[in-house]
């Protein structure tokens, strides 16, 4: 019963673990969208504050413009913006000729620092002055443009297309700026946004494109082509890998519950053991390790209490039974004197007589303590149990109990050879407490019959528990012919007797009118696979019987 | 204080037996003692605790040291409390058993605890039987009067019945109508295990024990032997008076009242 409340509890635990997780993912996933639209966002409105390379671009066509002399000007602003960003600029005609640039690097194999520094400067100090000869800054850039493209070939000009643009850093124009452009090139600029390494910003005028170069490796394109069905389909994507992400999640979640699961089910299981009173040796390896040594010091500390209490009560049940020896004997001595007045030895065969009521008492406790727990061992062996019943008989009428309450033994032939497989002192000490519950409610003397009957498979014996019999059982029975018992009072043993087996450690209710006599009975009965079963009418005698498995 | 006697009234040998009751409770031991002479026995003393029963002992044997009787026991039979302060009653068994003018003298434990442990123990030692506290004097008496039957038998040869008088050295059966029969070595033996415990009901199971060393396949060979015993010592057989049949458990033997 226990156990499987102990089961139920983990796999609730774990399930309510498993709805916490499809929440965590979802919380996951929603944080994520969240955060990935806040980084585009905010890189987005970054790419349009000072200083992009949108801006600037946008900035720079703003303020070039052709002044009435044909000249072309570029505001102080925008020229000190292409400065800071060490960039370069060119308009470039609907011919594909550079009609205006600015700070235009040398060519890059013959341009020494000096020479590069000496080339910005110039057209930067033009800038300064506010005009500029574009035809001549640009003639000059395209000169140099030419001698770079010379060297590659020795015809020169703008009929070299290989060498204008290059996509290759060990090709001779890398690091160039063209002085003009052709159809081609601008196709693959407008492509790559780079021109012989320089990253280009192009800005769309009136007058032709305007470019601007920044320095090499400092912005990089990437233009994705893609066929349409491919970017519609790129949510599902994203969604899909989103998805596979949580079910590895899930997975793992899955594997480590297992785990935890399977780590935790010792501990549950010792936990039960424990709540039963008995005793557990927790032996984990790595995190739980510390739980375990709890559990196990809980255990020690629980069965040394337990042993401290049995050590008592068997210190005390030993301690009452030398001024019981002597209560009894001498109660036995003055019932024997023939002297006295009747009354007197009437007395004292009374005090004999609840002394030994307190002799089975104090042997009930120390049986009662000893089956106090389930799980511990009996001791047991092979019990014969007709040689049981004949020594236990046997020792009855030798002690001269008879003279009041005769007992009458009887044995089935079917039960000639029935073993138990049991303990034989307490199964003496269940026929004891059968034969002294007898004598207990009939102190004015009954007979009692002590049997022993076979119970073949399933067949039972009339009016025992319903239950069918797995294995052969034998029955044992002690009826007497005394006063019995009234439906009510019957009533009241059967709850007693009900509430015995629940209470955990066996205790026994107050009210226990027969004493642990019949509760201890049923637990012996039990401990040992059987069951006590109990029968009386008011005036017609008292029949307990208790079924036993066979060995 | 009077005690009630046994059942059976103790042969003339007995009485004279001595009797050493070991208890640290003084009171126990003067009850036991007095249960012990109104049975019958004469002869019975007390010590307090081991080491004195040990003086005793010791004390007794010096003073008969150089007399004939220097090997003789100073005591029949002792009677022990288990659970002493200082040498508890296992302890005290142990050390009488190595001396040599105890080693053979038989011992009954009385004690409060009913651990089987305690009885193993007990019995490993050598003691003939225990009592578990409390007792009724009846049963003390019997268990003693037993334990000195067993272990004195050759002091009493001679066995009262209603109908015969059964000499056990020769395993004569003298009859009152004059005739006699000898006894087989089995019926002999039957015969003793009964008279040891006269008065008292011995199951089928003991009596197979000790004539067999099993209780188990001999029932019907017990009867038999039974019955052919009646057939020697009763007046008539198939209404025994002597060996009497207790339904279901046992045999009892009834001495010649």
């Amino acid at each position: 019963m226990g156990r499987s409340r102990g089961v139920g509890g983990v796999a609730r635990f774990f399930t309510k673990q498993a709805l916490w997780f499809v929440v965590l993912a979802f919380a996951l996933a929603v944080v994520d969208v969240v955060l990935y639209t806040l980084v585009a966002t905010h890189e987005m409105d970054r790419n349009y504050q000072y200083g992009t390379p949108a801006t600037v671009t946008r900035q720079a066509s703003e303020q070039l413009a052709q002044g009435a002399d044909g000249a072309w000007v570029l505001g102080a602003e925008a020229a000190a913006l292409l400065d800071e960003q060490g960039a370069w600029a060119q308009l470039v005609d609907e011919e594909g000729q550079v009609i205006w640039s600015r700070n235009v690097p040398q060519a890059a194999e013959a341009g020494t620092t000096d020479d590069s520094a000496a080339g910005n400067d110039t057209p930067a100090n033009g800038d300064a002055a506010g005009s500029t000869a574009a035809d001549g800054t640009a003639s000059g850039t395209a000169a140099q443009g030419g001698e770079a493209a010379g060297e590659a070939n020795p015809e020169g000009g703008a009929s070299e297309p290989s060498t204008v643009t290059a996509r290759d850093p060990s090709d001779a124009a890398w690091g160039t700026v063209p002085s003009s452009y052709r159809l081609f090139d601008i196709a693959l600029l407008s492509h790559y946004r780079s021109v012989n390494g320089f990253p280009v910003f192009i800005w769309e005028r009136d007058d032709g494109l305007l470019l601007v170069g920044f320095p090499p490796g400092s912005y990089e394109t990437v233009a994705l082509t893609w066929p349409q069905e491919t970017w519609q389909a790129i949510p599902g994507y994203v969604f899909g890998v989103l998805a596979l992400d949580l079910l590895i999640l899930f997975a793992a979640y899955l594997v480590y519950r297992r785990r935890t699961q399977r780590a935790v089910e010792p501990i549950a299981d010792a936990l039960d053991v424990l709540s039963r009173g008995g005793r557990v040796e927790l032996d984990l390896k790595g995190d739980l390790q510390p739980i375990a040594d709890h559990i196990n010091e809980t255990s020690d500390v629980l069965e040394r209490k337990d042993s401290a209490r049995e050590l008592w009560i068997r210190g005390v049940s030993h301690d009452i039974r030398t001024p019981l020896s002597l209560i009894i004997a001498k109660a036995d001595g003055i019932a024997a004197q023939e002297g006295l007045p009747d009354a007197a030895r009437a007395d004292a065969r009374a005090i004999r007589t609840q002394g030994f009521k307190i002799k089975d008492l104090v042997a009930d406790l120390n049986a009662a303590s000893q089956l106090a727990f389930d799980e511990r061992p009996l001791d047991l062996q092979r019990v014969h149990l007709p040689r049981l019943l004949r020594a236990v008989a046997a020792s009855y009428l030798n002690s001269g109990l008879d003279a009041t309450h005769p007992l009458e033994f009887e044995l089935a032939d079917a039960a000639a050879d029935a073993c138990v497989l049991g303990d034989e002192r307490l199964l003496a000490r269940l026929v004891e407490n059968l034969l002294a519950n007898a004598r207990l409610h009939n102190e004015q003397g009954c007979h009692i019959r002590l049997s022993l009957e076979g119970a073949s498979n399933g067949a039972g014996a009339p009016g025992e528990a319903g239950r069918a019999l797995l294995h052969p059982a034998a029955v044992l029975r002690v009826a007497d012919d005394g006063i019995g018992m009234g439906a009510a009072d019957m009533a009241k043993l059967q709850m007693r007797l009900g509430q015995a087996r629940l209470s955990p450690e066996g205790a026994v209710p107050d009210d226990a009118g027969h004493g642990l006599g019949l509760v201890l009975v049923d637990r012996i009965a039990r401990a040992h696979g059987g069951e006590l079963s109990v029968s009386s009418e008011k005036g017609r005698g008292f029949t307990a019987a208790v079924t036993l498995p066979l060995a | 204080m009077a005690y009630a006697s046994g059942f059976e009234p103790l042969e003339a040998h007995l009485r004279e037996k001595r009797i050493l009751i070991v208890d640290d409770e003084a009171e126990l031991a003067e009850m036991v003692r007095g249960i012990l002479r109104a049975a019958g026995f004469s002869r019975v003393f007390t010590a307090g605790s081991s080491e004195e029963a040990l003086a005793l002992v010791q004390g007794a044997t010096a003073a008969r040291r150089g007399g004939a009787s220097a090997q003789k026991a100073p005591f029949d039979l002792f009677v022990l409390d288990v659970m002493m302060p200082g040498i508890d009653g296992f302890e005290l068994l142990s050390r009488l058993r190595a001396l040599p003018a105890t080693a053979e003298v038989p011992a009954l434990f009385l004690t409060a605890k009913d651990e089987p442990f305690d009885r193993v123990n007990g019995l490993a030692l050598g003691a003939d039987d225990y009592v578990v506290k409390p007792f009724l004097p009846q049963e003390l008496i019997l268990r003693i009067a037993a334990i000195l039957r067993r272990c004195y038998a050759d002091e009493s040869p001679m066995l009262e019945l209603a109908f015969c008088t059964v000499g056990f050295d020769t395993a004569g059966v003298a009859r009152a109508d004059g005739t006699s029969a000898e006894l087989t070595a089995k019926e002999h033996e039957i015969l003793s295990v009964l008279a040891r415990n006269i008065g008292r009901i011995v199951t089928i199971d003991a009596l197979c024990e000790a004539c067999w060393g099993t209780s188990f396949g001999y029932e019907n060979s017990l009867m038999a032997h039974i019955r052919r015993l009646r057939e020697k010592i009763e007046e008539n057989p198939s209404k025994p008076a002597s060996l009497v049949t207790v339904k279901g458990l046992g045999y009892k033997l009834v001495g010649r009242q």
